[in-house]
């Protein structure tokens, strides 16, 4: 029987309404600016672990978050009741707040107008209908898909999903009111070898959104991991590496802060960063991309930003505050993170990032980097500092004659983030895009100078 | 928050659920962004929810609302029967467990809430000002958190279990070239949690103010807070939470864990975990071996360390006052890098080389502080030495932030001295 969990009373005119209780409070209490932020999020998780549906839940978040700016100071306040009295109660909070604060220099701040581009169409609508069932039913087939390829059953199997229905409001006194609704469907699949001691890197991990093809992601996760069962010990081995498109999605997860404005270490405008082939861009209404959405979390108009071309860093990533600190255009890369986003004031944050280069094939990649080795995937991506730092596994050696030769346990890299950059040699345009990062893979050139850890 | 409760056990009760836990949750928050001139940034706010995990046979389920209104809770039960009824878990049944009526208040001197915001503030801000001085930083950034947590746990056996747990939270970053967080602590009461912080920060940099240096030691030391960071963080992970990589052999011979959250005096007291168990003490490591796990009822018949993040999210397991004692004692070496603070850069190739970060790494050389460095430093698990060290005080560990909340892991351990094994 199909899961209802749909029909829930509240919408887009009640989050509306929220908000725009809020920000009449906030007039009423003698705020010159003032922003609401309400949000509702409904999310279902299901994990089936060997064919049984080992866990399963629903969760609904909702809530509204008040900011206050006066003479240059912020105040923000948050309640998950919508009641009037608990709205009310949080803007005077929140003035209570801006009136303990000090004044931020430039003075903040709110937009003066907000917009909303529409992505509607971007999304594939069978996600937009994805019920409990559905879930349940696409972790199954992740596992499904494992033990079809597992004969010998040596794999632990396991499929989780989870979907998040999103439906946000921001409204400014005097700038407008944005709504929008999205949902976002994530995957994971996870093969683990039964036999092997070190089992927990002996894992592969997918995401998708978009896609609904949970068989496939179970028997490219089971081919992986069958494929480690005599994985070698490489030895210290500087050389060439190929950066598979799951593996520059990890990297890149971490990797973007580099374009954050707010973030100590960030890139310089004008700064070559790489070679005249490389261009980076966030994409944040790129048709099935993972974080597309029509407005940002301060309700600032999304569209492309440019923030590599020819090799040249030429934008950052801005919420409205530091575009006023740094004097840059906004580029709407306001983000609230978490589960309760109307908890948290806005940070930066990107959607969808795509590195494009030459348009070389992965077999001429492979050729291109011999003696190598060619990595699936990063795990425990890190930037410290200005080091990025990264476990390359599941990876293969590249033999002379640019082909996959045999797997090769975690090999630790360690490589100065700038550097990194400068020594994407090569860059594959893949056709079927993924999520994070629509290139398939980029090639550098030696991890020569990196310290490579222990294996 | 009760009364909702109780309709939802009976709700639920009414749909077929054999054994219901409805768990409610109010949080208060306050968290202000402070820099040297003043609070940058202040967020405070009350979020509230109900989340109900039901069990059929074999089966459970999970949902959760903030939208506290009859009519939601009363969905989320039905999402919560319809799940359980469609699921199983390795067939294993979660008894219910005998009903009974506890309230628990942690301790709390001073409730930081009732404090006048101009003293608080002032405070925090000589606080940020003097974190400010011991680095070469452009900015020092201070995250000051405040949680007021009321949550209560309801079966339909009858127990009915409340804990208020207020606790603080501070965080330092600072900001030059690069950014680097050089404090975080925390723990469970109120303003006088602050205060102890503050003496701590004070003691804390006053080990710190040397100028930068090139020199470098063989081997390492690891202050208590190191210690916990290192061991709880990244170490016994893989060895005391079940998992299907867990191993039985303990890498680190010299050391004994134990897992306490009975102790009234230690800032993790938890006199019952978050499914209702009675708290008891557990050996977890000893003599190289690891005795028993951390579990929650769904993993074995015990549990006992179930610790929720809030009320969206099942409970997992968690420890507790967690304490590292080393069985042998050496003498403090001569040259050697004293790392007073660290956090973890994860664990490579599978699990055998830990990388932790130390941004403000004192060198001794022949026994006297040379300089200070950042350091990045891989402990290779199967070919180092870890012992403690003679005569050096025992001190508190870490605390990591648990969702909203705060779980305070360790307390009381040994500093550690590391040999060999180390790799950069």
């Amino acid at each position: 029987m199909p899961f209802s969990w749909r029909g829930e009373p509240l919408t887009e005119d009640q989050l509306e309404s929220a908000a725009e209780m809020a920000v009449f409070d906030a007039e009423k209490l003698g705020a010159r600016e003032a922003e609401a932020y309400a949000s509702s999020i409904r999310g279902l998780r299901a994990e089936v672990v060997d064919g049984y549906l080992h866990y399963s839940s629903i969760f609904n978040e909702v809530g509204v978050g008040i900011r206050i700016v006066e003479d240059g100071a912020t105040g923000f306040s948050f309640t998950n009741s919508l009641t009037k009295k608990d709205i009310r109660d949080a803007v005077e909070r929140a003035f209570h707040l801006c009136k303990s604060s000090r004044p931020d220099f430039p003075p903040a701040t709110l937009p003066k107008s907000l917009g909303k581009n529409q992505i509607g169409d971007s999304y594939d609508p069978r996600i937009a209908k994805i019920n409990v069932e559905s879930v349940v039913n696409l972790a199954k087939e992740i596992v499904d898909g494992i033990m079809e390829v597992d004969k010998k059953h040596e794999l632990h199997a396991r499929g989780s999903v989870r979907s998040v229905e999103l439906i946000r409001a921001v409204d400014t006194a005097g700038a407008g009111i944005v709504t929008e609704s999205v949902t976002m469907l994530q995957g994971l699949a996870r093969a683990t070898l039964r036999s092997d001691p070190l089992s927990s890197w002996s894992e592969w991990d997918g995401v998708r959104v978009g896609s609904l093809d949970g068989a496939s992601e179970g028997s490219t996760a089971a081919e992986n991991c069958l494929s480690l069962k005599n994985a070698s010990k490489l030895a210290d081995k500087p050389g060439p590496m190929l950066l598979d498109k799951q593996a520059l999605a990890s990297i890149m997860s971490v990797a973007w802060r580099v374009f954050d404005a707010s973030w100590g270490g960030h890139l310089e405008l004008g700064h070559q960063i790489g070679q005249p082939f490389l261009s980076i861009y966030d994409d944040e209404v790129a048709p099935n991309g993972i974080s597309s959405r029509g407005f940002d979390d301060e309700g600032l108009k999304t569209g492309l930003i440019r923030l590599v071309e020819s090799g040249t860093v030429t934008t950052l990533l801005t919420n409205y505050r530091w575009a006023q600190k740094l004097k840059l255009n906004p580029t709407a890369s306001a983000y609230r993170y978490g589960d309760r986003p109307f908890t948290a004031s806005p940070q930066i944050g990107p959607t969808n990032i795509s590195i494009k280069g030459d348009n070389e094939d992965l077999g001429e990649m492979l050729k291109g980097t011999r003696g190598g080795i060619h990595v699936i995937d990063a795990r425990n991506v890190k930037l410290i500092g200005k080091m990025l730092t990264f476990s390359a596994f599941p990876a293969f050696e590249i033999s002379n004659t640019g082909e996959d030769s045999s797997p090769v346990r975690p090999v630790d890299i360690s490589i100065p983030i700038e550097q990194f950059f400068k020594r994407i040699i090569a860059v594959e345009s893949g056709k079927k895009e993924y999520p994070g990062v629509s290139a398939s893979a980029v090639a550098l050139s030696s991890s020569r100078g990196a310290r490579v850890g222990v294996p | 928050m009760i009364e909702l409760t109780s309709d939802a056990l009976s709700y639920a009760q009414e749909h077929g659920a054999e054994y219901v836990e409805v768990r409610g949750e109010t949080t208060e928050f306050l968290d202000l962004l402070v820099e040297d001139r003043g609070v940058v940034h202040s967020i405070g706010g009350i979020y509230n929810g109900v989340g109900i995990r039901t069990f059929y046979g074999s089966g459970r389920g999970y949902s959760s609302t903030s939208f506290i209104t009859k009519t939601s809770i009363e969905r989320a039960v039905e999402e919560s029967v319809r799940m359980a009824r469609a699921s199983n878990f390795n067939a294993t049944k979660v008894k219910p467990i005998e009903g009974r009526v506890e309230n628990v208040k942690a301790p709390m001197k001073q409730d930081p809430r009732e404090l006048d915001s101009q003293d608080k503030v002032k405070e925090v801000l000589a606080l940020a000002r003097a974190a400010s001085k011991v680095t070469s930083a452009k900015l020092t950034r201070l995250h000051y958190l405040e949680l007021y947590e009321d949550r209560t746990l309801a079966t339909n056996y009858g127990l009915r279990l409340r804990s208020i747990k207020p606790s603080v939270y501070v965080s330092i970053e600072a900001y030059g070239d690069d950014w680097q967080l050089i404090y975080e602590d925390g723990y469970v009461g109120g303003w006088e949690v602050f205060k102890q912080i503050r003496k701590d920060v004070d003691e804390f940099y006053e080990q710190l103010v040397f100028s930068s240096t090139d020199a470098e030691a063989e081997s390492v030391v690891l202050s208590p807070r190191a210690a916990s960071n290192f061991l709880i963080d990244d170490v016994l992970p893989q060895y005391v939470f079940p998992s299907e990589s867990s191993y039985d052999r303990f890498p680190l011979p010299n050391l004994e864990v134990l897992d306490d959250p009975t102790r009234e005096s230690g800032y993790g007291y938890m006199p019952f975990d978050d499914e209702g168990v009675k708290a008891e003490p557990i050996q977890l490591v000893a003599s190289g071996k690891v005795e028993r796990k951390l579990t929650t009822r769904e993993l074995d018949d015990y549990g006992g360390r179930a610790r929720a993040q809030d009320f969206i999210h099942e409970p997992g397991p968690a420890n507790s006052n967690t304490r590292v004692v080393s069985i042998e004692k050496t003498s403090m070496p001569k040259d050697f890098y004293y790392v007073p603070f660290t956090y973890s850069l994860g664990s490579f190739n599978s699990g055998e080389v830990i990388w932790l970060y130390s941004p403000l790494t004192v060198v001794y050389k022949g026994g006297a502080p040379v300089g200070r460095k950042a350091l990045r430093l891989g402990i290779d698990l199967s070919k180092v030495k870890v012992t403690g060290i003679e005569g050096e005080p025992k001190g508190f560990g870490c605390l990591r932030k648990f969702g909203g909340g705060l779980i305070p892991i360790a307390e009381e351990s040994d500093a550690l001295l590391v040999e060999g094994g180390t790799v950069d």
